[in-house]
């Protein structure tokens, strides 16, 4: 087993038995059901990074923008990626929480709305890089997307709970950052985040090599057709009405 | 300055020519109004369901008015004229005052229509022109750099509305909580709403001759 194995295997053996050995844990206070709380582990570590994330994307954007190194794009894409899939995970965690908490998956809460709008505005960069036939316009064009997205990400996470006065997220938010949590909760929690970061960073690099091998890949493809011995010309064939050409006649 | 006012000149004039602009989105903002009011009809709306049907409806209303901006270039061939006029700055921002006057004018329309029908009444006029103007004018800047990214993809309009809607989703949190102040809602620091949508729109502004550059330049 190489090491990069051994490294993702004692990953995810780390985070299980942290898990596991906090499952028997009193409840934390500072939550409306405290035997419930313990999705935070799952929610706020995702949700915290998944902004890391995208604030890498949109600096891999600029980065690609200016110098067009397709190392840049690939960067922005697996950043991109890697961030929806954590912003996922914090919606669907936090639709949980929500439930086990407030009694309501979706509360239109000023957080979790924010979570949402950040999801959609990071899927319509997939919208955008397919909706391009040509390779490097879509590079440049998503990765300058990546960039300009970015900007919404601060208003989203700290103008928009202020603007709305209402937010079910006081109490959760001081428990947390505030320093409400025992110091057990405290410790895991943190272990928690250090855990989900080293591996989204180590599947930001296998995508990373996984999208070189594609490049070297296409790029191969498209030297083979280009190759100076292929001698092979295209010439237009004339087609009935029904479709089938003078050849097949034949 | 000068080619900026002159792009929007042109803007002007192919719009009132083509009809496609100005023309669809009127159209739309006066049907979309409509379509509010019968819904509404039966029941007397609080000043915050109207509110949020209104910035619902300017948002779409946007969409469908402004989002062809660079994609109607592409279309006509006229794309590769406007890459050599000149200055990328100077296309930007005429494209981006011309858009904004589309929407000024589109979203007090709709937002004077959808009062008229759902009987609703203005009581701080001042914060109801800041919030419509301020977001509007957001509005305008986000579509026309979403237009300018989707021009040369497939899916024209249709995708530029797809980047558009969720990037300029954070608009309808402080306008409808602005709207709903000057409709009489009691809303403690209302103005820190108007506030946040112009500080928003100022962040696109400084970013938005950027990505234009890059995207459009492309």
């Amino acid at each position: 087993m190489s090491g990069r194995y051994v490294w993702l295997v004692l990953l995810i053996v780390g985070y299980a038995a942290l898990l596991v050995t906090y499952s028997n844990a009193p409840g934390a206070l500072g939550f409306p059901v405290p035997d419930l709380a313990k999705i935070i582990f799952f929610h706020v570590p995702p949700a915290m990074l998944c902004t890391v994330f995208f604030l890498w994307a949109a600096i891999m954007g600029i980065r690609y923008v200016s110098s067009r190194k397709p190392y840049f794009d690939m960067a922005t894409q697996a950043s991109v990626e890697i961030g929806t899939l954590l912003c996922a995970l914090a919606t669907v965690t936090g639709m949980m929480f929500a439930k086990a908490q407030w009694g309501k998956y979706w509360e239109w809460d000023p957080r979790q709305t924010s979570i949402l709008i950040q999801l959609l505005i990071y899927l319509a960069y997939f919208a955008l890089r397919s909706a391009f036939t040509d390779r490097d316009r879509a590079a440049k064009v998503t990765a300058t997307y990546a960039a300009f997205a970015f900007i919404t990400v601060p208003f989203l996470v700290w103008v928009l709970p202020r603007v709305v006065a209402f937010t079910k997220h006081e109490g959760a938010n001081q428990a947390v950052v505030g320093g409400q949590l025992d110091s057990t909760y405290r410790t895991i929690f943190w272990i928690a985040t250090v855990y989900v970061f080293a591996l989204a960073v180590t599947a930001y690099k296998w995508r990373i090599a996984a999208l070189q091998i594609e490049k070297t890949r296409e790029v191969t493809n498209g030297l083979a057709s280009m190759d100076a011995t292929d001698t092979r010309v295209l010439r237009p064939v004339p087609l009935h009405s029904d479709g089938r050409s003078e050849e097949d006649e034949e | 300055m000068r080619d900026a006012w002159e792009i929007v000149k042109k803007e002007f004039v192919c719009d009132m020519r083509s009809r496609t602009g100005l023309g669809t989105g009127v159209l739309f903002a006066v049907s979309s109004a409509v379509s509010l009011g019968l819904a509404g009809s039966k029941f007397e709306a609080s000043a915050s369901v109207i509110a949020g049907l209104t910035w619902a409806a300017v948002l779409f209303t946007s969409v469908v008015a402004v989002s062809r901006t660079f994609i109607a270039e592409e279309e006509a061939k006229t794309a590769d004229l406007l890459r050599v006029f000149g200055r990328m700055s100077a296309v930007f921002w005429g494209k981006v005052v011309y858009a904004s006057a589309v929407m000024i004018c589109l979203g007090f329309l709709q937002a004077g229509l959808v009062l008229v029908l759902l009987s609703g009444s203005v009581a701080d006029p001042l914060m109801f022109i800041a919030s419509l103007a301020s977001g509007c004018c957001t509005l305008a800047v986000g579509l026309t750099v979403c237009s300018s990214m989707a021009a040369r993809a497939g899916g024209g309009a249709g995708l530029a509305g797809v980047m558009a809607i969720p990037l300029l989703l954070f608009v309808l949190a402080p306008g409808i909580a602005a709207l709903r102040a000057s409709l009489g809602d009691p809303l403690p620091n209302a103005w820190a709403s108007v506030v946040a949508l112009v500080g928003f729109g100022s962040a696109l502004c400084a970013a938005g001759p950027y990505a234009f550059a890059a995207a459009w330049k492309s």
